[in-house]
């Protein structure tokens, strides 16, 4: 073993030192027990989102703030050795490189928990879409009954393909604007964003109180799903040119 | 996927990569890529060559047939083939040993493996199993691609929603739904996953050319320990596809700087210029790219002006010719058409709504939003932190090139999103939503990566 290996294997040793202390610290904090505190750890440090994932916050404070205090304990335990003249520890090395080392070695600890977090997320979704269709696992996923809706609806207007949604939903803000384009999505090529300006020749009645009181005079019901949720088409004129 | 439709998809997406293939090849006739990092670079080019064959097709009204819409990608391949093999048998390209090192076995490769496999198996799974859910792909990229392969064109462009937004998603996306016979929810999302890994490779490679196979697979794993970059590479949002065009570009001008292969800057040329028909900021990364490489000219005391003007148009004309084509073409078919200016909060490079009122209070209140995202949010793992602390070593900084070239990108990257933010309307969406601060970082945070290893285990102290 060179003496630059040893010196990493006791930098790695002091690092799970400071690791230690961090946890005991944490969980006597929480009053609480390894195992709920590790079980927390797993369940809560993979919580996706598309702009950003909120920091996980243990003991009141971000976690990453425990890696950071991890890898400070670790440097000062490290350059009191190196300036420690009885002890043969560190002494070419420059403070900086036991700082990034300390470091590395706190990503180590960081990338094992998020192993098992991955692992975790990995199983439960495993198990909620496995042997599924694309057709079920859109089912089970958020907004599944839109989904079904708009599915059912795009195959019935198939031959009225320019739409206009009519709902109580709040479109100007989340989730209702959400729903109405991911309704447009899953409807088109039924056309309910107006993309192709073509007229009106059937109407969405979604999430809608008293559904049926809104289908105007010239529209007549295709079907009528609940209370709230009705598929209505034009009427065709008697005396219109074929 | 079952066995028929992994074939089709294969075989649909073998079209453009053995196009790019073929071309990087014919540009480069001295040096032999690994043919992982040629088949990433082939990947990268062969889609940016797709998305710009459709607006091709879309500025001349041609509608996207299944001949026209492939025509390049079968005669690029058939006329370039006879050529590369000719030209191999007389001059045989130096081999990959010239400017990668050589490397060891190290224990710790096996357990750095271990990490990446858990992350990219999580990448693939992830991606090819949830459809298309995300706020984005549905309400505006992947919704367009829908619109366009129902048309069969791109039509309707104008009268989609945020339609200042470039089209380089929706054409791949449209170009791989016409050749598959069906819009398929799931396959769809096959170019995020392939644009991530892909960068990966390459970002493999780069490292190779400067440091041990070990410091190599450690960049690869400080990128997959990004949260952030996990879950973009499995949803359909566009800012991994920019993060590779944008951070390639960087990397292979610091490339062909260091090993001198023309190839390399004229492939950063296109990569800059295909970052700027992914998103709009491209545009502003198509600058900084240029300012990049007039400082590596600036520092090339050896070579004539004659030259450095040479080298100069070879990156500028295919970037400048993308982008430019892209502008005009937005702005005759959107721009002077559009009866309804951009609202105030919708992000247009036509109407920012440029403001110098209480530049200092904004600027420090964007800085503090940075510094609360880069180190405690769940975005980046503690990457940022790494890179903090490694740039003390600032003597390690001052002797190599490739670092330093690095930390310039990453001076224009900040300096332009800081004034981007400060004195725009994009100041409300940092400061009052979380919307797009986490994004922009995804797009130059492989450059840390990068950086952390280079400065820390670079073989080449003495470059200059």
């Amino acid at each position: 073993m060179t003496s630059r290996t040893k010196e990493n294997a006791v930098l790695l040793l002091i690092t799970l030192t400071s690791l230690v202390i961090v946890i005991i610290y944490l969980v006597n904090r929480a009053h609480g027990t390894y195992q709920g505190f590790f079980s927390y750890l797993i369940e809560n440090s993979y919580r996706p989102h598309i702009n950003e994932m909120k920091p996980l916050i243990v003991g009141g404070r971000p976690l990453y703030t425990y890696y950071y205090s991890i890898v400070l304990i670790s440097f000062i335990l490290a350059v009191t050795l190196k300036r420690l003249p009885s002890i043969p520890l560190f002494k070419l090395r420059s403070p900086q490189s036991l700082l990034v080392t300390s470091g590395f070695f706190a990503l180590v600890l960081s990338l094992g928990l998020q192993s098992f977090t991955y692992v975790n997320a990995f199983t439960k979704e495993y198990r909620g879409l496995r042997g599924k269709s694309l057709h079920e696992r859109q089912l089970i996923l958020n907004y599944g009954k839109v989904y079904q809706f708009a599915r059912h609806a795009r195959l019935l207007l198939k031959d009225h393909p320019s739409a206009q949604l009519i709902t109580d939903m709040d479109i100007t803000t989340d989730p209702g604007m959400y729903i109405r384009n991911f309704l447009a999505y899953h409807l088109y090529p039924v056309d309910m964003r107006n993309i192709r300006g073509e007229p009106v020749d059937n109407l969405i009645i979604f999430r809608k109180k008293n559904a049926l009181q809104s289908v105007p005079e010239d529209f007549e019901i295709l079907e009528q799903i609940d209370e709230e949720n009705i598929i209505a088409v034009k009427k065709r004129v008697n005396n219109a040119p074929q | 996927m079952p066995l028929n439709d992994t074939l089709n998809v294969l075989i649909i997406l073998a079209l453009p990569t053995i196009s790019g293939l073929c071309l990087i090849w014919s540009m480069n006739k001295t040096h032999q890529l690994p043919w992982p990092l040629a088949v990433t670079l082939g990947f990268g080019l062969g889609t940016g060559l797709v998305a710009q064959w459709l607006l091709i097709l879309s500025i001349f009204h041609l509608p996207f047939s299944f001949f026209l819409i492939n025509l390049p990608f079968l005669v690029i391949p058939i006329l370039l083939c006879g050529r590369i093999l000719v030209q191999r048998r007389r001059t045989p390209p130096a081999p990959l040993i010239e400017w990668a090192k050589k490397s060891t076995n190290n224990p710790v490769d096996y357990a750095l493996l271990s990490f990446i496999f858990i992350f990219v198996f999580f990448i693939l799974w992830r991606a090819m199993n949830v459809p298309v859910v995300d706020w984005d792909a549905i309400s505006t990229e992947v919704f367009r691609a829908k619109i366009f392969f129902y048309s069969q064109s791109a039509h309707y462009y104008s009268s989609t929603s945020h339609n200042t937004y470039p089209l380089h998603m929706p054409f791949v996306q449209t170009w791989f739904s016409l050749n598959l016979g069906e819009f398929h929810e799931q396959y769809v999302k096959i170019f995020y996953p392939l644009y991530s890994l892909s960068f990966v490779l390459f970002l493999y490679y780069f490292l190779r050319c400067f440091c041990s196979r070990t410091s190599s697979l450690l960049g690869v794993v400080l990128l997959l320990s990004s949260n952030f970059y996990v879950y973009h590479s499995c949803a359909a949002y566009r800012d991994i596809t920019i993060m590779y065009y944008n951070c390639a570009a960087i990397l292979l001008l610091v490339l062909w700087h260091c090993r001198g292969i023309r190839m390399f800057l004229i492939l950063a040329g296109l990569f800059s210029g295909f970052s700027s028909f992914v998103k709009l900021e491209g545009t502003g990364y198509l600058l900084n790219h240029v300012l990049l490489l007039l400082i590596i000219l600036s520092t090339m005391r050896a070579e004539s002006n004659r030259e450095k003007l040479r080298h100069f148009f070879f990156f500028l004309t295919p970037a400048g010719i993308i982008c430019l084509t892209y502008h005009l073409f937005q702005y005759f078919e959107v721009i002077l058409k559009r009866s309804v200016t951009a609202s105030q909060m919708e992000a247009d490079l036509y109407n920012l709504h440029v403001t110098f009122s209480n530049v200092l209070p904004r600027a420090v209140s964007i800085i503090l939003k940075y510094v609360d995202n880069m180190f405690f949010s769940f975005n980046w793992n503690i990457v940022w932190f790494l890179l903090i602390i490694s740039l003390f070593n600032t003597k390690t900084i001052v002797k190599q090139m490739a670092t330093k070239l690095m930390l310039i990108a990453f001076l224009l990257y900040f300096g332009m999103y800081l004034a981007g933010f400060t004195l725009t309307k994009h100041y409300y969406w940092v400061i009052e939503t979380n919307t797009i601060l986490s994004r922009a970082l995804l797009q130059i945070f492989p450059l840390a990566c990068i950086l952390i290893i280079l400065i820390n285990f670079s073989e080449e102290k003495s470059a200059s």
